[in-house]
């Protein structure tokens, strides 16, 4: 059992229900991209899928062993005007992308040692990534400016 | 999905130190800026935290701010003579209002080959990570965090084997 603050689990959870919704949308965007001639495309939202499918099981790992309940997914998301095209599907993949990027950058803000070692790989892994969907270098990502 | 910045973020007195003191204003100003995304429904993207704000800046933070910034200040005098280096150095400059640090003076310099570039940037990038995990304050950590993001997404390393 692990010595988490409060605030460290709430973080946790808020990524995880995060994760949650990624991994969904990004589901979401993989079948739509199936009717598509774009496999690049294609390439990009696999992989993207696969990375959030691993932090989300990472981070139900990380909440159980501190004897916490991981919070579920909820039953469906919505997506806002479901994209069409090729550049509309790429669009809300870097969209997603960027906002996942802004959540684990508030998880490194509120946690410490090995959470916080996650929060910052997940971060750059997320950054680095962006560039699949389109996603020019940014300074600061994560941060919003 | 509107990923607000959480509350408590905003407030506090701003410690004052030494010329280039790292204020909590000028941290607070980066770090909650809106992200407005609007992808998703019924979920949580929400990127706002809700550590308790810190009191007061630690020494041993105040010390790895300075030396971050003079990290910065070291690549953008070395990067400036360099050819295709324009977006690292803006993207450093960047980085470096963001830790309220001044760029440094303008000298020559002889320029890197793109082999040293890539590796003095991967060493850059893997000091802002040690250093957002070792700081003590949860604000500094992000942006200390964001930069080694930021260095590792450039093309530079992007591209690099």
């Amino acid at each position: 059992v692990t010595s988490r603050s409060g605030d460290a689990v709430a973080a946790l959870q808020r990524t995880l229900a995060a994760e949650h919704a990624a991994v969904w949308v990004l589901a979401a965007l993989g079948g739509r991209a199936s009717t598509l001639v774009a496999p690049a495309l294609r390439s990009a939202l696999d992989a993207a899928y696969a990375g959030h499918v691993e932090r989300r099981d990472q981070l139900r790992r990380m909440l159980a062993v501190d004897g916490t309940d991981p919070v579920a997914a909820e039953p469906a998301y919505r997506l806002p005007g479901p994209p069409t095209t090729a550049d509309e599907v790429e669009a809300a993949g870097l969209r997603l992308e960027r906002a996942c990027a802004s959540t684990y950058a508030a998880l490194v803000a509120d946690t410490s040692g090995s959470d916080r070692l996650w929060a910052v790989d997940a971060l750059i892994d997320t950054a680095v990534g962006e560039a699949a969907f389109g996603g020019g270098p940014e300074a600061l990502p994560g941060l919003g400016t | 999905v509107s990923a607000s910045p959480g509350p408590g973020r905003g407030s506090g007195p701003s410690p004052t130190a030494a010329p280039e003191a790292l204020s909590r204003r000028g941290l607070l100003g980066l770090t909650t800026g809106v992200v407005g995304v609007g992808l998703l429904a019924g979920c949580d993207l929400d990127p706002g935290s809700s550590s308790a704000p810190p009191v007061a800046r630690t020494d041993p933070d105040q010390r790895l701010v300075e030396t971050a910034r003079a990290e910065l200040r070291g690549l953008i005098g070395r990067l400036r003579a360099t050819d295709g280096a324009a977006g690292l150095v803006a993207a450093h400059r960047a980085q470096l209002a963001a830790l309220e640090g001044r760029p440094p003076a303008s000298h020559r310099r002889r320029p890197l080959s793109e082999e040293q570039t890539v590796a003095l940037e991967r060493r850059a990038a893997e000091r802002f990570r040690h250093w957002a995990l070792v700081c003590d304050n949860g604000d500094l950590a992000r942006v200390l965090a964001s930069i080694a993001a930021g260095i590792r997404s450039q093309p530079t390393l992007r591209n690099a084997s």
